[in-house]
């Protein structure tokens, strides 16, 4: 095995262990893990919460929490399931505190991809349609379209069984079609 | 418990997707994809939105990783404490209004450049043509002018010395270069000066040489400065078929702005507009189970620097010109803005302009990280004063 690509591509649960070492070092280890997850992290905060400032903010607690386990030296085996699972506290805990009754003008968030102008259109009108399922469905389609986790981690973050993760999953697809139907004949059409 | 007959096509399809099939209800479900119509639509409906979501690619905010060590004190270098985004209101503002701001700075420091550059590149009006034009509008000794160094003013100076054409009787014959300058002046005027300006310019406001060089400070104060002060009607955008929004209604001002410009050359004047204005926005949301497109028409608050060009070439008839503006600016909590007009100048007598025109204007206003931009069209009428006129 390469060395040098051991070192630089190191185990999550290695670099976790590290966070309670010296400063210099957890800090080397929680930029390798930030680097490694905050996209993920991010996605899941911007599609539950929908607000791009508090997904950020929920992102550095994420971490910020994240770092104060390892500090505590708690064992952790899947590094990425633990990061979802606390930001998954973190954005359950802000919906309890803003819950909404609306969806405000600021929460409508946007599409800034290279994407050809079709599927710009299709992924506004997906992200609008998200906000219309329930906060489970709508977790459980983010986490596997968004994060690609498979049906069993799913389970594991949400503390669920696989079966009930199978059916959340499976309406939240099916809700989404309804609701883009119109929109997706037309696309669709040869 | 995954045995094939517990999943309906659709679920069976759901599941193929995502990895989640077992091997043994595979052939099922491709065999009713081949016999249904139906499923296959889920399936291509399932493709597309996999296909779109897959595009969309969430970036991290830049610095999050800065602001992350800082936050947790790892690093308390002051970089990392620039980037810190959205841990207060002043860092937060800056961080949504840093471009905005960038670009009006960059709109002006080039409008001060091409004042520069036009200024110093006018070869019809290098600052001793100006000077010799002065000598001859206040003959004698200097010390009667309160106003000390010349005054780079142009337009009007040319009309004015140009005025004094038919009343020569008290101009020195013994200036030698009264003569040049003034038949200098004659070829720029030529299509004013057919027409007899004696009769047209001849009440005493017109501010002949003699008295300009005698007058009291309190006079010659406001022709030391000559700025145009201008309002303008700007284009609403807004269809006539369409109710006028609550917010444009309820507006003082929507859809006005308010200037100064300043002459860098005959041509050339450069300035600084603010004004309110309506644009309209649209986005897409939901609310109560059903998609949304929100539409809505801000009258918002700007400022920026602006030019102005009147190509005196196409003057066709006396005080009528064409006309073009540019101005590049900044809406406030919005973004950049640019506009540019076209349309005719009308400057009968003394300082009053009266200019209508065509009226585009585009905002870039920022949403979630996103730009987005709002462009509008219409007429537009102003109304100017001409300080310099006084003279």
């Amino acid at each position: 095995m390469d060395p040098t690509l051991t070192m630089l591509d190191p185990a999550d649960q290695d670099l976790f262990c590290q966070l309670s070492a010296g400063d210099i070092q957890a800090q080397r280890a929680l930029s390798v893990l930030y680097r490694r997850y905050a996209q993920r992290i991010y996605t899941y905060c911007r599609k539950i919460i929908g607000d791009g400032q508090v997904a950020e903010d929920l992102l550095q607690d994420t971490f910020v929490k994240f770092f104060e386990a390892g500090r505590q030296g708690r064992s952790v085996e899947n590094v990425p399931g633990y990061l979802l699972t606390i930001a998954r506290n973190l954005c359950f805990t802000h919906q309890v505190r803003a819950k909404r009754q609306f969806v405000p003008f600021e929460d409508v968030h946007w599409v800034d991809t290279d994407a050809p102008y079709e599927q710009r259109e299709l992924l506004q009108l997906i992200q609008a349609s998200l906000e219309l399922l329930p906060d489970e469905y709508r977790e459980a389609f983010v986490l596997r379209e968004y994060n690609g986790l498979s049906y069993a981690e799913i389970a594991d973050v949400i503390g669920q069984s696989v079966d009930l993760v199978k059916v959340r999953i499976f309406r939240a697809k099916k809700k989404l079609r309804e609701i883009l139907a119109p929109y997706l004949h037309d696309l669709n059409q040869p | 418990m995954n045995t094939p007959h517990q999943f309906s096509p659709e679920e069976a399809l759901d599941a193929y997707l995502d990895g989640e099939l077992p091997v043994t209800s595979e052939q099922d479900l491709f065999d009713e994809l081949q016999s249904s119509t139906e499923l296959r639509t889920v399936l291509r409906d399932t493709l597309s939105i996999r296909r779109a979501v897959q595009s969309d690619s969430m970036i991290p905010p830049t610095g999050g990783e800065a602001a992350l060590l800082s936050a947790i004190g790892l690093v308390t270098a002051p970089a990392a404490a620039a980037v810190v985004h959205g841990t207060g209101a002043a860092s937060s503002w800056f961080g949504s209004n840093l471009t905005p701001l960038l670009t009006a700075a960059g709109g002006l420091v080039a409008g001060f450049f091409l004042a520069l550059s036009l200024k110093s590149g006018s070869s019809g009006e290098p600052p001793t043509a100006t000077t010799s034009s002065a000598s001859v509008v206040a003959p004698g000794p200097a010390p009667a002018l309160p106003v000390g160094p010349p005054v780079p003013d142009t337009v009007y100076a040319v009309r004015y010395v140009a005025v004094q054409v038919p009343q020569p009787v008290e101009a020195p014959a013994t200036e030698s270069e009264a003569p040049v300058a003034i038949s200098a002046l004659h070829l720029q005027q030529t299509p004013s000066l057919s027409v007899p300006p004696s009769t047209t310019f001849s009440t005493s406001d017109l501010a002949p040489s003699t008295p300009l060089g005698t007058t009291s400070a309190l006079w010659s104060a406001p022709s030391a400065i000559p700025v145009t002060f201008r309002a303008r009607a700007l284009a609403s955008g807004l269809s006539s078929t369409e109710p006028t929004p609550a917010s444009v209604r309820d507006a003082v001002l929507p859809n006005t702005s308010f200037g100064l410009l300043f002459p860098i050359s005959q041509q050339h004047a450069l300035g600084v507009e603010m004004g309110t204005e309506s644009f309209r926005q649209q986005f897409t949301g939901a609310a109560e189970d059903r998609l949304v497109q929100y539409t809505q028409t801000p009258v918002l608050f700007w400022m920026g620097a602006t030019y102005r060009w009147t190509p005196l070439e196409f003057s066709f008839l006396p005080g009528l010109a064409p006309v073009l503006d540019a101005t590049l600016g900044v809406a406030v909590q919005q973004g950049p803005l640019a506009r540019a007009s076209v349309g005719l100048q009308y400057q009968p007598v003394g300082p009053l302009q009266i200019s209508v025109g065509i009226d585009a204007a585009a905002l870039m206003y920022r949403h979630d990280g996103t730009w987005f931009s709002s462009t509008k069209w219409g007429p537009t009428i102003g109304l100017g004063f001409n300080l310099g006129a006084l003279r």
